[in-house]
């Protein structure tokens, strides 16, 4: 019986700690990726271009074919910036 | 094999790691200026395509969201040499002559006595009564 308690103690002190680990890998994981895309965001501070009769805000990162993003009524370039869920195959 | 996750990193971020992704503000919206009172669809257009040119992109994908996606179609229909593939999200090509009704009813509610009674209205009209 005492051998058993024992067991399960270190069971759940090692659950504990692989949660632990994972919280802070995911933490740390997040952060660097969000470092990584801020320095590879081209474009400086303010990304303002005259088009037409007027100052027109935009944001680039990446390299490749273009791809524009439009936002909805009311919306801003922001809203495509915002965490998302997906799947994937 | 089908794996369903979340993410921290957004649309934007994820597009760009295959592709040269430009997240725009439209005019009267976000950080662009606000110019003149009344905007139009081939307005909107003309001023996603003026970005193209100064930025000197031949041709682009275009993903629109709901208004953006009309945008989407009116840059396919105005200049269809710009356009390589197009994504339309949540849109619709036409508008049903109910729902005009019911929008330019919120606008000129809006005009008229601000925010919060076309927000009410737009809460009535959109959700049911139970809910």
């Amino acid at each position: 019986m005492i051998f058993s308690g024992k067991v399960s103690k270190r069971i759940v002190y090692s659950e504990l700690n692989v949660r632990y680990i994972v919280c802070v890998f995911e933490i740390l994981n997040s952060f660097i990726w969000n470092i990584y895309f801020y320095l590879t965001e081209r474009g400086g501070n303010m990304p303002k271009v005259k088009v037409n009769d007027l100052e027109m805000f935009y944001v680039e990162s990446g390299q490749g074919e273009p791809l524009v993003l439009i936002h909805d009524l009311g919306g801003d370039h922001k809203e495509m910036q915002v965490p998302v869920f997906f799947t994937e195959v | 094999m089908i794996l369903v996750g979340i993410t921290k990193r957004c649309r934007f971020q994820c597009f760009s790691r295959k592709f040269r992704v430009i997240a725009l503000d439209l005019r009267g919206h976000g950080e662009s200026q606000k110019v003149g009172e009344e905007y139009s669809l081939p307005m909107f257009a003309k001023d996603v395509v003026g970005l193209l040119d100064k930025l000197k992109i031949d041709k682009a994908y275009f993903c629109g969201v709901s208004m953006g996606g009309a945008v989407a179609l009116q840059i396919a229909l105005n200049y269809p040499e710009r356009v390589k593939r197009l994504v339309l999200v949540d849109t619709a090509a036409r508008i049903s002559e109910q729902s005009a009704r019911v929008v330019s009813k919120w606008v000129v509610l809006f005009q008229k006595e601000g925010f919060d009674a076309y927000f009410d209205q737009e809460i009535k009209d959109v959700f049911h009564p139970s809910s």
